[in-house]
């Protein structure tokens, strides 16, 4: 037993420290961003258990119930934030939000990244015609304001939740891929990407194992914060009539709140709101933390 | 004496491209036309200042870059050398380059040229000859990865090529190479940022002595590096060349450095090499100009010592219009008609010395 | 300097062909015409011959090439025919909506950059003080709220419950700015986290450069450093920065002119989104993609002006 904790204790004091433990460690003693951190796991566990339908949280988020409209806010921890017009529970309906919004924003990521990924760095390692290509489709999309392609998108191929999650993709990698463009563009000339090559390394091998882990962070902060842009962006598409149908989302229950708010009933507002704010919050401090707390920048500082 | 490389009129010209349409606006002749061999098992110091092209010919010795146009011959069999003399000398002979022999013979040669020219090998042949020719760079922070440990740095030639069995073998040979060049093995899971500047160098020099090579580029490895340091790592390498059957090229723009390390020297000047030699000959009698300013440059150790320096006047001149003639006339306090007009040739003016300028063309 | 401007211009042209061909695959080829077609005939004539003719009066019958290339012409020579729902050339129509966005959307932007560049700047220069932590967590809950949860806030309390500024509404002339002014302070409480984040991180970027330490060893006073070196530096990003926000006055604009009533472009592009009014939505389309082009043009220029390597290369 002794032996072994000795031998642990000999490899820990071996074991290097990789970049990734020392910005993990960062991250960790950022209070706040750990708190934010905590908040987010918490929406998401929420996201997963809203596809379920436990606690019957998608029977009360759906189904009518005339006789229990517009049940004020703050009564019961069950009607928390009350019932809309047409008696469904308000809180089932903005936990069910939760999901549309973390998924629009997990879909659209998963979308972009490989698109972004793999046009950037192709742009930026190879140059050339491929480079010029690149460039041009970027500053083609660049040129159109993003709502105008989502939109036409969206009123043309129909308002699914794939098709949403797409057209928020399509304008999304563009940024992206911008930023791998350039960091490949340099990283093609790093002394450690040249000796890889002198010690016969293929173009896959530089790309995913020297250059692609050294600029991921710009990666993981941009998906991130693709959640607070997607989640801003559905609201204004609830709004012009191109959100997803039949299915609650924060956006869909802010526009539904404009026609009840000058009768005083702001359920509808006040969950979605809070529900919204407080994600858009965390992912706003965790984003920026996790900028910091990955940036290479720093590391030789110490 | 034995070439373990030899290199004819090796280019390397960086195109500009500018406007809507990319067109090629200009080139950067960062390499113009240079011709050298390297002695096996020596070490060829090659100087110049800094944009001279001195990094981009290492470079292209490793393969790095491709080269605009030339040759290298490396490590080609003796045989093979001898037979394509022989051809060279015989095709010159002919009177008629046209008649049929002539050009039987110039078949034969760029047959045998085509085998052995570097650069023209199938892509499987040169990832084989590329494990011969290795490289240590000159940052000793920027040519590690700092994500990768170093364990690991030093084994990725040994998984490009496959040259372990078993895991343990693999972890076997990397140790042994740290315990070489004097790393201590445990470290073997450390990372890059964990190291110290001359630690990070030796790790480097591991690396590239991982797939057995016979020639390693050195470019700037100390220059990077305390001075204390400096003469650690030199000594390294100095004790390896002797145990492996090293040929170094060692590029640096320090002179003195060169001096204590290097067997033959080259001094080259935008792109060309000016002044080659051994380095007792060069050091003694140093015959371009430009060399001679050069070697004015190096701080002396007592002060005082009446020494005159040789102020070099103006900038390097630009590499994408090099001045006409000899490239260094508008520098050169030496002068003549004819150095504005042609370009003088690298060419041999006493045994073993060559020299590019027309103050010691015969005649 | 010529030069350069008509080397930009030249630059254009691709760009203009690449935004074509976007608006025409996304239209003419995965879909929209059939429903464009269906949306502009009444009920009664949806027969087959009526959408035939139809589709032959729009050239939609057209092999696709001729289509793009009737597209690429329609979007030079900006003439779009005519607006099929309001029966009117759609030309006229973007003339008279384009004065009342502009109208809200300059000053607008105008102020947000103006109260963000003042507000980053002091906390650039008082960083760290309470000042700059308030602001600092001002603007990370300001870029966390919902434009629109904004809007409905204003308008259903300052506007309706408080009376402090009128619900909405539009005249003609300058007395249009007692209905613009709630827009006005919306847009920049919307906009100005963000601003002043990247403002004050540009500035404080800056003033850790090399050269700044060494006006500080000169001897040089915090202001002339500030106002003299680093602001001028950082007009670079800044002005990066401002261009990047532009295509986002889009959304600003369709908003707030559609909750406050107020007939510009924004609210024409969206009633054209819904009724399927094709003309109206190419016209808008490219006009927005024109203004914004335009407007990277000029920063170009400015950039030439402020940074004068940018000429050279």
């Amino acid at each position: 037993m002794s032996k072994e904790t000795k031998a642990l204790d000999r490899n820990s004091i071996l074991e290097g420290k990789s970049p990734l433990a020392l910005s993990i460690a960062r991250l960790r003693r950022n209070k706040m961003a750990m708190v934010c951190f905590w908040i987010l796991v918490i929406y998401s566990l929420t996201a997963i258990l809203a596809g379920t339908n436990i606690f019957g949280l998608q029977d009360q988020a759906l189904v009518f119930e005339l006789q229990n409209r517009y049940q004020s806010m703050f009564g019961s921890l069950q009607y928390l934030f009350g019932t809309d017009t047409f008696g469904r529970n308000v809180l089932a309906r903005a936990i069910m939000g939760t999901r549309i919004s973390l998924f629009l924003g997990l879909t659209s990521g998963l979308i972009m990244i490989p698109i972004a990924i793999v046009i950037g760095a192709v742009a930026g390692y190879y140059g050339h015609f491929l480079d010029d290509l690149a460039v041009y489709i970027m500053s083609v999309i660049v040129a159109i304001p993003g709502m105008l392609i989502i939109m036409s998108l969206v009123q043309v191929m129909g308002r699914s939740f794939l098709i949403i999650a797409f057209a928020f993709a399509i304008t999304g990698w563009v940024g992206l891929a911008r930023v791998i463009r350039g960091a490949f563009f340099q990283a093609r000339e790093f002394e450690y990407v040249l000796a890889a090559r002198t010690l016969g390394a293929n173009d896959f091998r530089i790309i995913f194992k020297h250059i692609l882990p050294n600029i991921f962070h710009f990666v993981i902060v941009r998906f991130v914060l693709n959640f607070v842009s997607v989640i801003k962006s559905e609201v204004f598409l609830a709004y012009v009539g191109l959100s997803v149908i039949g299915i609650p989302s924060w956006g869909n229950m802010i526009v539904e709140s404009k026609s009840e708010l000058m009768a005083g009933n702001w359920q509808n507002m006040t969950a979605a709101t809070i529900f919204m704010f407080v994600f858009l919050v965390s992912l706003n401090i965790f984003g920026d933390a996790l900028r910091d707390a990955l940036d290479p920048k720093l590391k030789n500082v110490s | 004496m034995e070439n373990i490389a030899e290199l004819y009129n090796l280019k390397k010209h960086f195109e500009i491209r500018a406007g809507i349409l990319k067109r090629v606006v200009g080139h950067v002749k960062a390499v113009d036309g240079i011709t050298f061999n390297i002695p096996k098992g020596k070490t060829l110091g090659l100087v110049g200042e800094s944009g001279c092209g001195k990094t981009t010919v290492g470079r292209t010795i490793v393969g790095l870059y491709k080269p605009t146009e030339g040759e290298m011959f490396f490590d080609v069999s003796r045989e093979n050398i001898d037979r394509m003399n022989d051809l060279q000398n015989r095709y010159n002979g002919f009177s008629d380059i046209k008649s049929p022999e002539a050009r039987e013979v110039f078949a034969e040669l760029e047959a045998l040229r085509k085998a052995n020219d570097i650069y023209r090998l199938s892509k499987g042949d040169l990832l084989k000859k590329r494990k011969e020719l290795q490289m240590v760079f000159q940052d000793p922070y920027g040519s590690l990865n700092p994500r990768i440990p170093v364990g690991d740095i030093i084994g990725e030639g040994l998984d490009i090529h496959k040259l372990y069995k078993t895991k343990e073998e693999r972890k076997g040979i990397i140790q042994n190479l740290m315990d070489i060049t004097g790393i201590d093995p445990a470290y073997i899971n450390r990372y890059a940022h964990e190291f110290s500047g001359g630690q990070r160098q030796r790790i480097g020099i591991a690396r590239a002595l991982s797939l057995n090579p016979k020639l390693i580029v050195l470019d700037e490895p100390v220059s990077a590096l305390d001075v204390s340091i400096q003469v650690q790592i030199l000594e390294l390498l100095n004790k390896l060349k002797s145990d492996f059957n090293l040929t170094y090229m060692f590029i640096a723009h320090d002179l003195s450095v060169v001096e204590y390390f290097a067997d033959n020297v080259a001094v080259m000047y935008l792109g060309k090499i000016v002044e080659i030699a051994d380095r007792d000959s060069l050091y003694k009698d140093k015959l371009h100009p430009y060399t001679q300013a050069l070697i004015s440059a190096v701080p002396l150790p007592v002060p005082n010592s009446n020494r005159k320096r040789i102020m070099l006047e103006g900038d390097v001149p630009s590499p994408i219009n090099p001045p006409s003639g000899c490239s260094f006339h508008p520098r050169c306090k030496y002068k003549m008609d004819i150095c504005t007009r042609e370009t003088p040739e690298l060419k041999e003016v006493k045994p073993g010395h060559k020299c590019a300028c027309w103050l010691h063309e015969k005649g | 300097m010529i030069n350069y401007m008509i080397r930009r211009l030249l630059h254009l042209v691709p760009i203009i062909l690449g935004v074509a061909l976007i608006f025409f695959v996304i239209f003419n080829v995965i879909g929209g015409q059939e429903k464009f077609l269906y949306n502009v005939l009444p009920k009664k004539s949806r027969t087959v011959e009526q959408i035939d003719m139809y589709r032959h009066k729009y050239g939609l019958d057209r092999p696709m090439v001729v289509q793009y290339l009737d597209l690429v012409r329609q979007m030079v020579t900006f003439d779009f025919g005519r607006s099929e729902v309001r029966k009117i050339p759609v030309k006229t129509l973007i003339m008279r909506h384009v004065p009342n966005s502009a109208k809200l959307t300059f000053p607008a932007f105008f102020l947000e950059i103006s109260i963000s560049l003042i507000l980053a700047s002091i906390c650039a220069y008082f960083r760290g003080s309470i000042f700059d932590r308030t602001i600092t967590i001002f603007s990370v809950l300001g870029m966390s709220i919902s434009m629109l949860v904004l809007i409905l806030l204003g308008q259903q309390i300052l506007a309706y419950q408080w009376g402090l500024f009128p619900i909405s509404g539009w005249v003609k002339g300058f007395g249009a700015i007692r209905y613009l002014i709630l827009p006005w302070i919306l847009w920049v409480l919307v906009s100005v986290g963000y601003d002043i984040r990247f403002f004050r991180t540009a500035l404080l970027e800056e003033s850790h450069k090399d050269y700044v330490r060494t006006a500080r060893a000169k001897g040089l006073d915090d202001k002339t450093i500030m106002f003299r070196h680093i602001m001028r530096n950082a007009m670079i990003p800044i002005l990066t920065y401002v261009v990047i926000q532009i295509p986002f006055l889009l959304v600003g604009s369709i908003l707030l002119e559609r909750f406050f009533s107020i007939p510009g472009i924004g609210d024409l592009m969206v009633n054209a989104v819904f009724n399927y009014d094709l003309p109206v939505l190419k016209a808008t389309i490219m006009f927005f993609t024109l203004f914004f082009v335009g407007f990277t043009l000029i920063t170009d220029m400015l950039y030439a002006f402020v940074d004068p390597r940018v000429r050279l290369s």
